[in-house]
């Protein structure tokens, strides 16, 4: 379904998207049908690719009616037929959005509409924060989107930095059964300041912090993410105060797509 | 990554490596299409 809606994203970096379950041909062609899935789904009905190639989730008791599944994951094989990354997961219940793939593939975020988003103006710059996904869906990884937007005149340091210098960093406080993981910082560019011997590192253009996200709730009212962006300024002579910008960014919780329809008897 | 032959959503037999066509692919793992 997600990844259906950005399938031309993932075209668009030449990559072939396909997707192996345990269930039968005619289930997985009901469930294409129903939710309009133009990318292959192929049938391991009986889990012999999944057992040969080591995933079984051995967390299922051979008993149980879903015996069989993987853990959930994705391979990233390269032209060479290699594989180049791989992301598992130990709870069934896990999965990828589109954007985190698309950031695995070495892609762009996918631009999203109506999704949660606030922005703030400080020092002329513009700090954006956004949700990847419209909601937040049980158990599906999402990403939280901090952007700053730099006019070529300024930039913010970047770490590593020595001591005294004010990195930009982001905090993400998330209410109850909602888990934001360690924001992810674009690497900074080496910046020599004539006069001071430090090493120093920094932000320019647009930088976009990534803080991952993932939501144990299946239903309920809205959640609110609380952000901090800090970040100083500076220019070629000075650097400005530094700035504490907060923000909220509230999040449905959106239901998780439906199974495909029975087939007929 | 070693080589599978499963059948699509419409019965077709799929190559993994033909099917990819020397691009790039993700593979994905999922639970089920049913639940």
């Amino acid at each position: 379904m997600e990844l259906q809606q950005h399938l031309a994203e993932f075209e668009a970096l030449d990559v072939r998207l396909m997707a192996v379950s345990y269930d039968s041909a005619e289930v997985l062609a009901a469930f294409a049908e129903h939710h309009g899935i133009r990318y292959p789904l192929l049938s391991d009905e009986g889990s012999r690719v999944i057992r040969e190639y080591g995933i079984l989730n051995t967390l299922v008791q051979p008993d149980e009616d879903v015996y069989g599944i993987p853990f959930p994951g994705v391979y990233l094989v390269g032209e060479d037929g290699r594989v180049q990354d791989k992301l598992f997961h130990r709870l069934y219940q896990e999965r990828d959005t589109a954007s985190h793939l698309l950031r695995l593939l070495g892609g762009d975020v996918p631009a999203y509409d109506n999704v949660p988003a606030m922005t703030a103006d400080v020092d002329d710059i513009s700090v954006s924060v956004q949700l990847a996904t419209p909601d937040l869906k049980f158990m599906q990884r999402t990403e939280l989107l901090v952007t700053l937007d730099l006019p070529s005149a300024l930039h913010v340091n970047a770490r590593p930095l020595p001591d005294g210098y004010i990195p930009l960093t982001v905090s993400v406080t998330a209410p109850e059964g909602v888990h934001a993981g360690d924001p992810e910082y674009p690497p900074g560019d080496p910046f020599h300041v004539d006069g001071i011997d430090d090493e120093l590192n920094v932000h320019t253009g647009l930088v976009q912090v990534v803080v991952p996200l993932r939501s144990d709730l299946r239903e309920g009212d809205p959640v609110t993410l609380e952000v901090e962006v800090r970040l100083q300024a500076c220019n070629e002579q000075e650097c400005f105060l530094p700035h504490t910008v907060r923000m909220q960014i509230t999040a449905p919780i959106g239901a998780n797509a439906s199974g495909a329809p029975r087939p007929p008897a | 990554m070693p080589g599978f032959t499963l059948p699509d959503q419409s019965g077709a037999l799929v190559d993994f490596h033909v099917a990819r066509g020397g691009k790039r692919a993700l593979v994905l793992f999922v639970r089920s299409a049913r639940w």
